[in-house]
Formats: structure tokens, sequence, C-alpha cells
């Protein structure tokens, strides 16, 4: 199973994967020179999720505190508010690889390949999953210091003053698509007891990565202000910066292929937690039956539902209270049922 | 049953052979027949300690079982044979039967052609000992016992073939090794059910828990002080008779950036040269694919100085990018395939004419473009930055070069994450196969691409089971 150290390593990987693609353009539409206050919201209350979410597989994971039935139940509803994100959120990945790397329209090849290999992936199980993100952290620094050594843009930092000059909308106006972007849900399902590590590694790389798509938010804005919110790929635009075509090659595609590798480890590890929910209370075979549904639904969804970004954002958010259920009221409760079945288990200890 | 039918049973059970020598010594007491492989056996000593002395006792006493012992001088182990077809194996094996009317003895006094000690060409060495495996697995032994001078070093050996019968030997530092691993290596050494072993490669394809795997799963030397060390680490080998390689168990990744030789150098020179290796094993596999994903699709991701040389020296080209870089690369296979094949003294004219003419002709004829050639001559020598992977990696850049050249640098990573999944799963006998890094190993990791040094490394590799973890200090006492 994961460890600790792994979850931390692959969360901050993995969080930025959809937050930065279109999230803050939409972020910049309804808060303006605020949407980074507005992006640190909504990543706020995702970390304040991941309290409950820790404690929860700390206590065994929903497998261990909840009655078979029950466990049944959520499981089955995770796996298809999971396939619904996915769809969603893999509209704008879909979107934007096609528009970068190729000349035609290669959406349908692009979605069925990452679906395919996020498959095998996922197919390896949460544990290789854990070891592939410890991997792609190099990368990963890899892309952080291109961003940092190369960097050509001018951001004029006095763009995103003044601060809340709206007040508390500026803070709370992307939530209702902020919500869907929570990404800790699956890790209920972990059974943490085996690793008495300390939990704040992961709670420090969660806030790093927060930083890092703060910070990415800000020099977005700083840079971009008049346009920020027409910008279809947040990533594109920055990673333009570090271009030096005539000098050493397009350096913004060092962080295009560092984004693919976290998006394909993202999908796998949703993949890899829907086989390890199902094959919980079912077997190996009905799990990888299930995942692979999972994908096809997918391709299918991207190719003939939601076949524009905007489209798939008008549904997420007609959807956000769905998200809420799933990313805050869930966990909250899986979380006092934990503790009740602590104290149970003590109680009758005692007698 | 008497001398005489008992030497008639045992030549039928030996069958027709010429170096099959039946011997009679006779004296006024009695006759005892040597029977034996007059291939195989010191004759000098043959004469001097069993023939002279059998012969002296015969004169004086009648030959029973105890006086025979007696009186042969050679300090080899006599053992009574249960029965006549466990004295045709073991003659078979280079034995000497001694047959009497009360019994029948072996004894040993093999005398067997080999090979001297040498460099071995796997495993060349600038600074470190030069001294390389043979076929002769006493030799072996003998190279490694004066390397550990411990009787920790336990060799324990077990017959394998039902033809060839080749010792196989398991050697582990009793203490260090960990059981469950010995176990289980020994369990797949015992369970080998084969006619015939003629080589380590034979037992490694028993003892690899993932046999279907490209990558291999049990480490490979010809080198007694890398055995050592790998022996200290707290691993187990596996020596067999007729073959220069030994085998290392559990085996991962990371070893085949090491080499012996790094241990003998600077700290910083072995970082920078496992760097390079690492760097040359990439390219080898990654930089077709990656042409042929620029050329297809991502052309922008060129320079563009650099783009217009492209573009200049692949223009008229009759095939597509992927077509022309499959094209090398399976001459590449065909010429290095043929090199390795030929007899020596043509292999390199073949090898140069058909890399200067294929390559020359090709580009002046306009068939493949020069870049084409020249990234494949780049991923050529990078694969042999990993000699032992060489073969692997080759596969695996074809693989990527079609993938590239249909789905470009989005398929090319999607595969790249594909292949570091699969082998994030793969263990070998409990070490998962990409530690110290999937999963991370700290205290392992001064032994990785950086190199610590020698005297920081105060522990044994935590990546794999074993004992007696401290390396350096106090505690370690064996």
């Amino acid at each position: 199973m994961m460890n600790k150290r792994q979850i931390a390593l692959l969360l901050l990987v993995i969080m930025p994967v959809y937050k930065v693609s279109t999230l803050p353009s939409y972020l910049a539409s309804v808060a303006e020179n605020d949407m980074w206050l507005s992006m640190l919201v909504v990543q706020g209350l995702e970390i304040f999720t991941l309290i409950p979410i820790l404690l929860v597989a700390t206590r065994g994971g929903l497998k261990n505190i909840l009655p078979k039935f029950v466990y049944v139940v959520i499981a089955c509803i995770c796996v298809l508010w999971w396939t619904l994100r996915l769809g969603m959120l893999n509209t704008d990945v879909v979107h934007y690889v096609s528009k970068i790397l190729f000349e035609h329209d290669k959406r349908l090849l692009i979605i069925s390949l990452l679906m395919l290999g996020s498959l095998y992936v996922a197919s390896r199980g949460v544990r290789s999953i854990g070891r592939v993100a410890e991997l792609t952290i190099y990368p990963f620094a890899l892309l952080v210091v291109v961003f940092v050594i190369f960097n050509k843009g001018q951001p004029d930092f006095s763009e995103i003053l003044p601060i809340c000059d709206r007040g508390v909308s500026s803070l709370t106006a992307g939530l209702n698509l902020g919500v869907w972007f929570g990404d800790f849900l699956p890790l209920m399902f972990l059974d943490l007891r085996g690793d008495e590590s300390s939990s704040a590694k992961i709670y420090i790389s969660v806030i790093v990565a927060t930083v890092l798509e703060v910070l990415l938010c800000i020099v977005f804005i700083a840079t971009y202000k008049s346009v920020a919110s027409s910008t279809d790929s947040v990533l594109s635009r920055l990673m333009n910066q570090v271009i030096l075509s005539s000098e050493v090659g397009r350096l913004d595609y060092v962080g295009i292929i560092v984004w693919i590798m976290a998006t394909i480890l993202y999908v796998s590890y949703i993949l890899a937690f829907v086989k390890k929910a199902v094959q919980d209370f079912s077997n190996y075979k009905v799990a990888m039956i299930v995942i692979s549904a999972i994908s096809v639904a997918i391709v299918i969804i991207n190719e003939y539902v939601w076949t524009a970004v905007h489209q798939a954002y008008a549904t997420a958010l007609s959807l956000w209270w769905v998200a809420i259920v799933m990313h805050y009221i869930l966990p909250i409760c899986m979380m006092i049922v934990a503790l009740r079945r602590k104290n149970e288990y003590t109680l009758k200890t005692q007698v | 049953m008497d001398r005489k039918t008992r030497v008639e049973i045992l030549s039928q059970l030996l069958g027709k052979c010429f170096d099959i020598e039946v011997r009679d010594i006779e004296g006024e007491k009695g006759t005892i027949t040597l029977v034996y492989a007059d291939v195989i056996v010191d004759k000098d000593i043959l004469a001097r300690d069993l023939v002279t002395p059998l012969q002296d006792m015969l004169d004086t006493t009648s030959p029973t079982l105890e006086k025979v012992v007696e009186s042969i001088l050679t300090p080899a182990r006599i053992t009574e044979a249960h029965d006549l077809k466990e004295a045709s194996v073991k003659v078979a094996d280079g034995s000497i039967a001694i047959i009497t009317d009360s019994g029948v003895l072996l004894t040993v006094l093999k005398k067997v052609a080999h090979r001297p000690v040498g460099e071995p060409p796997t495993g060349t060495s600038v600074k470190g000992p030069r001294e390389g495996f043979t076929e002769e697995l006493r030799a072996n032994v003998s190279l490694l016992r004066r390397k550990l001078k411990t009787p920790m070093l336990t060799l324990e050996k077990h017959v394998v073939g039902k033809y060839t019968r080749t010792d196989v030997v398991i050697c582990y530092l009793r203490g260090i090794a960990d059981e469950e691993i010995i176990g289980k290596v020994r369990d797949k050494v015992v369970g080998i059910d084969i006619d015939g072993v003629l080589d380590a490669s034979y037992i490694s394809h028993y003892l690899e828990e993932e046999p279907n795997s490209i990558f291999r799963h049990t480490g490979t030397t010809e080198k007694p002080d890398i055995l050592a060390g790998k022996l200290l680490e707290g691993r187990v080998a596996i020596l067999v008779d007729g073959s220069p390689i030994a085998l290392t168990l559990p085996f991962l990744f990371i070893e085949d950036m090491q080499d012996g030789d790094d241990y003998y150098k600077k700290d910083y020179r072995i970082t920078f040269e496992r760097i390079i290796r690492l760097m040359g094993a990439t390219m080898a596999v990654i930089i077709p694919a990656i042409y042929v994903a620029l050329q297809e699709f991502q052309y922008q991701f060129v320079p563009l100085k650099f783009l217009i040389t492209l573009l200049n020296a692949t223009s008229g080209i009759p095939l597509t990018p992927t077509l022309e870089m499959l094209t090398v690369l399976l001459l590449f296979e065909v010429l290095n395939e043929t090199s390795v094949r030929m007899p020596k003294y043509v292999g390199m004219a073949i090898s140069v004419v058909g890399a200067i003419v294929l390559g020359d002709t090709a580009v002046n004829a306009g068939l493949l473009g020069s870049p084409a050639v020249l990234v494949t001559a780049i991923s050529g020598i990078g694969l042999y930055c990993v000699p032992d992977d060489a073969g692997t990696f080759s596969l695996l850049r074809l693989v990527y070069v079609c993938i590239a050249g249909v789905t470009g640098i989005f398929g090319l990573v999607l595969g790249v994450m594909v292949l570091l999944a699969y082998l994030a799963k793969s263990n070998s006998y409990g070490a998962p196969y990409l530690a110290p890094y999937a999963p991370i190993v700290r205290e392992d990791l001064k032994d990785g691409v950086f190199f610590a040094g020698l005297d920081k490394m105060k522990f044994r590799p935590k990546s794999f089971p074993h004992h007696n973890r401290v390396r350096i200090g106090e505690e370690n006492d064996e």
C-alpha cells in the first residue's frame, strides 16, 4: 500500500494538474485581479477536507469503519462521481493537448490513449502509483527550475492591486467551480494504519502545491491581466514566457511534457482507487472490468457529450452542490463515523 | 555378486565409450578392477596414489573394502557406492570405481582442462582487480574464498540436470544473507527439472520471479571482487560449473548503473560516471523516438537554426521519418548481430564496411537522411553505457519509435509512464526493482546515482532484506 511519503509526493505532483489549465482563467473572469485570492480560498477549503480524509485513512479507511453494505453504496457513488469528474476535467486536457501538440484535431486519439495508458498504470495498483509519483517528482522539480531560470516574462505586480476591493465576493466568486477540483477523496479508501510516520509531510506538500498554484495565479494575472479571462490554458501562456526558440528550443515543452506526465498520473490515481474500492468488495477481475468501463465511458463523454470546455464547465457549474456533498460533506460524515467507531471500540475493550 | 559380474554390469551401464578404461590390478592375494573415464582422470596421481599402493596391498593381503581404504594414499574422499547405477553416474562424472569382490568404492582424481584465470571480457578494470571467473567451479570457489576468508561463507552444492549433472553452488554469508531469500533460491534450484544445464543462464531462467519480464531480474558478474561485494551486502550468489558467470540475487535496476570499478575511484568521479551511464541509457531509448516525434508532429520544439539544418538534410527523403528511423535502427540491429556472430577476422571488416558503405551510400543516394543515421549512432553508443541491458533497451527504442511515429510526444510520454509503472511493480526476491528511488530508501541513496563514499556507507543496503545491518563500526560483528 502507498505510504505517507508517497502520498505527499503524489499530491504535490497531481494537485496542480487541472488547476493550472483553465481554472485560473475562469477565476479571472469572476474575481478579476483577486483571482489568486479566490484560488487561495478554493485551495484552503480543499486542505481543510484533508483533515477528515486523513483521519479516516489512519483509522483503517472506509472499508474498516463502515459496514459492508454502506461501504459498497459509498464506493459505487464515489465511482460514479469520479467518472463524471474525470469526464469533465479531461475535456480541458484533451482540448489543450490537441491544440498545442497537433496541427489537426486529435481529441479522440488523445483521450483514447490517455485512458488506455492510465488504465494500464492503474492496473499495476495503488502502490505502483505511489512509486511512480516518487520518480515523477524529478521532472516536476526540473519544470519549476526551468520556469524560474528561463523566465523572460515581465509581470507587473501592481496589477493585482487593490486587493479584495470587492469584499467577500472576491474570495467566494470561484467556489461554484472550484469545489469540483478536490483531489483527496480517493485517499479515504486507503488504510494507513501500518504507516506510523507523521502525516505532517502530507500537509507540507499540499501547502507547497497550494503556494505554487497561488504564485502561478499571481504571475498570470500580473502578466496577462487584460486577457486573463479569455486565456484557454494558463500553463501554455505562462510557459510561453520561457521560449528561447532560436537558442535552446522551446522550453515550454518541458512544462507541457511534465504536465502530461502529471495528468496521466492523476487519471491513473483515480482509476487505481476505483479498482481498489471495487476490489475491496468483489475481486480483481470485476475491478478491472469496472475501470475499463469507466475508461470507455470517459472516452465517449469526451467525444460525444462534452466536446467543448465551456459545455463541461456549464454542467459543472450547475452541479456545484454535488461536488460540495462529495468533497466536503462526505469526508466530514466519514470522519464522524470513524471517531464514533473508535469510541465504540474503546468502550467495548473497557468492558 | 562377485567382482567380475560387477565389472560386467558397470561396463554395460556405461555403454560403449572409447574413453572408459577397465583395468585389473592383480596380486598374489587377489584382483581389483578400476573403472574410470580415461580423459578426465589425472593418470600420474592415479599411478602414484592408487595403482601402486593397491598392487602392494594385493601382494600381502586379500582385498577387503577396509584394507583398500587403508592402503590408498589419495587425499580425496573415498565413499562406498550403494549400487552400480550410482557408480556408473559417478564414473561418468570423473570418479574412479574401485571394484572388489566385497563391494565398490569411489574416489575422485579428476583433471579437467580449463582456461587459466584472466581478465573477463565483460568486466575490464582500470584500477581494480583483473582476475575473473573461469568455467571451472573449483577455481571460481577458490577465487571467492581468497576474497572472503571467513567461516561465515557458505557454499551449498546441488546437482542439476539429468544428463549434465552440473554442480550448482549457492553462496552466501551466514548471518548476513536473509534466510527467506536463501530458502527461496534453494527451493528453486532444487526444483529445477531439466535434462541439462550448460551455463548459468539456464539457472537464471528458473530463478527469476518474473520470467516474462523484458528486464532481467538476476544480476551477473564475472569478477570475484564484485561477487564478494554483493555477498557482503547480503545478497545470495549462484555459481555454476562450466560457466564463468556468477548470478546474484536480489537484483535491482540501479545495479546496472553501478560498475565494479566504481568503488576504486574518487567519489565525485563515480557520481559523474553514473549520471553519464543513466543519460546514455535514457538517450539510447528515447532519442530516436523524440527525433521521429519532432519530425512528424512537434517540429516547433526544435530551435530555429537547428530546424533549418534538419529540413535541409531531410528534404527529398522518400521515406516518412518513422519508416526512415525504423530502417536505420533495423540495419543497426543487423550489423550488430552480424558483428557478434561473424568470425573475429572478418567481424571488424564487416562492421566497418557495413557502417561506412550502408550509412554513407544510403545518405548519398538520398534514401536516408544523415540526421537519422547520426541519431541511431548516438543511440547505439548510448546502449553500451549499460551493456547488460543493451538487448532490452534496443527493443524498447524500436517500440518507442513506433509509438512516437503515430502519436508524437504525447504517446511517448505515455509510453514512458507505462514503463515506469511496469517497473515500479516489479520485485526481485522482496526487493522493489526500482529501489532506492521508487520507493525511496534514503540510506541506500548513498550508493545510487550519487555516490557518497565508502566511508559514508555505514549500513548494508536496506532495499532488500538481510541481517546484521551495520557495515562499519563496533556493531559489525560476525
